[in-house]
């Protein structure tokens, strides 16, 4: 499964395909990485734990690759891979995802920077079962 | 369905939840250019939200975005109104300078390789571009609430500077309290840097006069060369915006009502939520005219030492800074009663009437200069604010040429192409950092320039003053 770009006038949106729910949010970061950077270019030499709740699964979505953009913007990490992602549901809290991530800081003498992405955005964001699995969309304003 | 008023406005008339109409202000020609009707969708949505005043309102550079439109304007009452994050967008108090010079063109064209180099070298540029100073937090809250002021106080530019500032380069009710670790440590670093994508630095040529009087009331005479800044609050200002965006969506249940779009979250303006928000936009807001204010400065220096000149021989004065993504507190008239709004601008700019208490003395008389930048290799415009912006779309006119092209379109349309050549045919020196910034930022991703400026004109939302061909250009 994979992603493919949506055209936006302002922005640009993608469309990602996962065989699950757990791959359709691995490949999300994957599109969201592919976007700023070359990742053939990153290592995997840092572990990273991404915890991130959501009110819905919508909620969800945006909110985990709003923290993965985080890093990059504030903590200069370049997530390369997620290996595996915990999910929790409660009532009270709404739903929760664990994603147990690699990649390495961002080194300008080897990694290039292809766009400034400021946000993901809350626009038209999805994550709907279909019958090959998920899908979800997400806009980033560049 | 569009409802066309006259040849400046169409309407999108009130359906299902819509408590306001809608107005769009473009052509025939534009309307055909818009293509999608993602736009009048947006214009619609926004027409939505609770205490919003009289309609929903776009500029003729109205351009699919996300929530509101880009080229946006609404206004909404304070007791029943809304602040909407997504109503001022990420890149809080974006916006232009322009300054004039005592330098005719043919005293530079010899040097322009040099200047665009010099300045390219001298103003930090590019994606997450860093500045030369980090700052403490606590040096950054005083930037925050201070604005342009700070960075006179250490030496960047002049007081006089301020006094052509939207403002004064400082918003009130800023509290740095109010914005996130996150934000303000995005921030330390990106103080006085230009940042990528449409934003830039431009040396450009006064190639046109179209109202004497207000040019001269300005400064502006032809063959003058000007620099024009367009840069905003950087990533501290989208951090910003993410923040209270999503605190917003979480707590959007509380509203009650349905919101059309998540990214349209908002909170009411008498909310400790929607309060917080516009402490942290007018901190970020702050943030912004600081930042441009030290790129003014260290454009001044490129130039008196790339030209061996002295200060007085360049004459580098501010003619004016306004910022086109923000919300403000201020006062139009509605139904002949004078009524304070909170106003929201997302890219569109405040074009105030002459006469109006909020103008800088020197422009009393004139109204105030409202900077239209173009996109690259076209050029800008300067026009003056009326009577008839004041009273029809609260003090607003369009902030740019608005995009037609995606971005993966308008790299698509490059492909092969040398944009640096294209942009050296047409005289424009350019020097950028990201590789595919150029290509993304051709000509023809954008609208006509002249057109969209032409539907504000005829509108009687400005009044044109002056075109700018532009001859020099970095961007990040």
């Amino acid at each position: 499964m994979g992603y493919r770009i949506l055209n936006h006038t302002a922005d640009i949106g993608v469309e990602v395909h996962g065989a699950t729910l757990a791959d359709l949010f691995s490949q999300a970061a994957l599109a969201l990485i592919d976007l700023l950077t070359d990742r053939a270019m990153l290592t995997g030499a840092t572990e990273k734990i991404i915890r991130i709740k959501g009110t819905d699964l919508e909620d969800l979505w945006i909110n985990y690759l709003r923290e993965i953009l985080y890093l990059f913007n504030g903590e200069s990490f370049l997530l390369q891979d997620v290996h595996r992602i915990a999910w929790e549901a409660n009532r009270a809290t709404g739903l929760c995802l664990t994603a147990y991530c690699v990649g390495e800081i961002y080194n300008p003498r080897r990694h290039t920077i292809n766009t400034e992405i400021k946000a993901v955005t809350y626009h038209r964001a999805e994550v709907k079962q279909t019958p090959a699995g998920w899908q979800g969309v997400f806009i980033v304003d560049v | 369905m569009l409802k066309k008023i006259d040849d400046c406005r169409w309407e999108v008339p009130m359906t299902g939840g819509m408590k306001v109409p809608g107005v769009i202000y473009t052509s025939e020609r534009l309307l055909e250019g818009m293509g999608s009707d993602e736009s009048e969708k947006q214009v619609a949505n926004v027409a939505h939200l609770p205490g919003i005043v009289k309609y929903s309102l776009a500029m003729p550079d109205v351009h699919w975005g996300y929530g509101f439109p880009i080229g946006g304007v609404a206004a909404f009452d304070m007791d029943a109104g809304i602040i909407s994050p997504g109503g001022v967008g990420y890149d809080i108090n974006c916006g232009c300078r322009l300054m004039t010079t005592r330098l005719a063109y043919d005293e530079i064209r010899g040097s322009m390789k040099e200047l665009v180099t010099a300045l390219f070298q001298n103003i930090p540029s590019g994606v997450g571009s860093k500045g030369d100073l980090k700052l403490s937090v606590k040096e950054e809250k005083k930037v925050l609430e201070e604005g342009a002021g700070w960075a006179v106080r250490q030496g960047f530019g002049t007081p006089a500077d301020l006094e052509t500032t939207e403002d004064g380069g400082r918003m009130e009710g800023a509290d740095p309290d109010q914005v996130s670790d996150r934000a303000l440590e995005r921030g330390r670093e990106q103080l006085g840097t230009l940042g990528s994508g449409n934003h830039f630095l431009e040396i450009e040529v006064v190639d046109e006069i179209l109202d004497p009087v207000a040019a001269a009331a300005f400064g502006l005479e032809l063959n003058q060369v000007v620099v024009m800044i367009h840069s905003g609050s950087r990533g501290l200002g989208y951090q910003v915006c993410d923040d209270y965006l999503a605190r917003m969506v979480k707590h959007s249940g509380e509203l009650g009502f349905p919101l059309p779009d998540r990214q349209l979250a908002c909170a009411f303006l008498k909310d400790r939520r929607g309060q917080d928000y516009y402490a942290a936009m007018a901190a970020s807001a702050n943030y912004a005219w600081a930042n441009r204010q030290m790129l003014m400065h260290w454009t001044r220096e490129t130039f008196e030492k790339t030209l061996k000149k002295s200060p007085r021989e360049i004459g580098m004065r501010l003619l004016y800074d306004v910022c086109h993504n923000i919300a403000k507190i201020e006062t139009f008239p509605v139904d002949g009663k004078q009524v304070q709004l909170c106003v929201h601008r997302k890219g569109a700019t405040r074009a105030l009437p002459p006469g109006h208490a909020a103008l800088p003395p020197a422009y009393l008389k004139i109204g105030q200069p409202v900077l239209i930048p173009g996109n690259m290799g076209t050029g800008s415009y300067v026009l003056v604010g009326t009577e008839k912006a004041y009273t029809d779309t609260f003090g607003s006119a369009c902030h740019g040429a608005g995009r037609v092209m995606s971005r993966t379109q308008a790299m698509k349309a490059s492909k092969g192409r040398s944009i640096h050549r294209e942009m050296a045919d047409l005289g424009v020196t350019v020097m950028a950092s990201g590789r595919g910034t150029l290509s993304e930022e051709i000509p023809a991703a954008y609208k006509n320039l002249d057109e969209v400026v032409a539907v504000v004109h005829r509108a009687g939302l400005a009044r044109k003053v002056a075109r700018l061909r532009a001859v020099g250009c970095i961007k990040g």
